[in-house]
């Protein structure tokens, strides 16, 4: 074989590998895609429980109640939902999902909180935080999310929502400063928008959202 | 014979991370607990015996100019693929190891063994080497946690529950030596182990036993 064709060889052989692989990973994918959906809406619906314990509730709105425009900046506002818990028509509590950037990417987050804003359970729904590392704040492995329970915004206690190494009251994790810091910066900033609402006295009559 | 041979180097005399210091990035990185370092072991095992198959049955297709490109393709494949079906059929096993075969897609041992075995072997042997090698880099790889834990934390197999299923999880003492649980403590943990392995070679070779390899 000359030079020439050894090339083109090479490149129709890798072609080929390359369109096997997206085959392989598709299929694999187009198999497994519906055992994931209902995966993960299992675990978020386990997530939600959690940040809910000690509420009753029989529903949770599908649809974002609204949030004021002029609460908050546009992208604060872009990054929380906040969902209505009902128990038999009666609003109970609120569901927080917010985004904050830690490490390595998005870490999505749940909040549920009580009808005066304060905190029932945080847990994260999704994070690529370095595992051994940066994992603590799955609440499968450390407490340390746990923290959250209890605490308010209110009272002017915005000052002391940071780690305890920024001179705050949740606890730092050495070696896992970013992550932490995201955490407490997400919950903190979905809450304070919450309370900057001017929807939020409304809230209680259940006005929903025209979409999403 | 030539099946014998493979285990004995790969899980020991040729071991992947205590010999030939490979795949070191994610062995420094996940062991400070015992759990996370068998998670990232069968992960690991699983992976490069499958990459061996693969490299070992496209071997004749594979020249020169294009075998690092498609060993990243294969690898990257597998690893997404597997990586899916945990997903979706394991979630719970997922759920502890998933994040670790995302890490492996850069493990330098899995295109070690298919550049330097795979490729000039038939895939049985490929197959083999695969699991001897990921066997050792197992043993390794947990040699670490437990020294890395046990200093670290006075504690074996804590959260073992994340990797198998069940729902206990199990609070850190809170005693122990912390400098084991910190990045330095995983190079002298990982010394320790080599240290360790050496000596007892070293004495095997003194005292010659049964017969002798190589």
């Amino acid at each position: 074989m000359s030079n020439r064709d050894q090339r083109w060889h090479g490149a129709l052989t890798l072609t080929l590998l390359a369109a096997g692989c997206a085959a392989l990973v598709a299929g694999v994918y187009s198999v497994a895609e519906p055992r994931l959906a209902d995966n993960l809406e299992k675990e978020r619906m386990a997530r939600y429980a959690a940040v809910l314990r000690g509420t009753r509730y029989d529903t949770i709105a599908k649809q974002a109640l609204r949030i004021d425009d002029d609460a908050g900046t546009d992208s604060a506002r872009a990054a929380v939902r906040v969902y209505g818990v009902f128990d038999r028509g009666e609003l109970t509590a609120m569901l927080i999902e917010t985004t904050s950037v830690g490490y390595a990417g998005a870490i999505d987050l749940v909040v549920g909180v009580d009808r005066e804003l304060s905190v029932l359970g945080v847990r994260v729904l999704r994070h690529r935080e370095t595992p051994g590392i940066g994992d603590f704040i799955d609440a499968q492995r450390t407490d340390w999310i746990r923290q959250f329970e209890q605490q308010s915004i209110d009272t002017g206690a915005y000052q002391t929502w940071r780690l305890t190494s920024d001179g705050g009251r949740f606890d730092a994790v050495s070696g896992a400063t970013v992550t932490a810091r995201a955490v407490v910066r997400g919950v903190r900033d979905a809450l304070t928008l919450l309370a900057q609402s001017a929807a939020r006295p409304t809230l209680s009559t259940a006005e929903r959202a025209d979409d999403d | 014979m030539m099946t014998r041979d493979l285990w004995r180097r790969g899980v020991w005399s040729e071991n992947p991370a205590t010999v030939q210091l490979l795949g070191l990035c994610p062995l420094l990185a996940v062991t400070t607990k015992t759990t996370y370092a068998i998670g990232l072991g069968i992960a690991t095992l699983i992976i490069v015996t499958l990459s061996n198959i693969v490299v070992a049955s496209l071997r004749r297709f594979l020249s020169a100019a294009i075998r690092i490109p498609a060993y990243v393709l294969i690898i990257a494949s597998l690893v997404t693929s597997i990586e899916t079906i945990m997903a979706a059929f394991f979630p719970s096993l997922y759920a502890g190891l998933g994040i670790f075969v995302a890490l492996i897609v850069t493990n330098c041992l899995i295109v070690a063994r298919a550049e330097a075995f795979a490729r000039h072997n038939t895939v049985s042997a490929a197959a083999i080497d695969g699991l001897a090698t990921g066997t050792g880099f197992l043993l390794a790889i947990v040699a670490v946690g437990m020294l890395r834990e046990a200093v670290g934390s006075l504690t074996l197999f804590a959260d073992f529950a994340l990797l198998f299923g069940g729902d206990g999880t199990t609070a850190l003492s809170g005693g122990g030596l912390r400098l084991a649980l910190l990045p330095p403590g995983a190079f002298l943990a990982l010394a320790a182990v080599i240290v360790a392995t050496r000596w007892l070679s070293a004495r095997q070779q003194r005292h010659p036993t049964t017969e002798r390899g190589e």
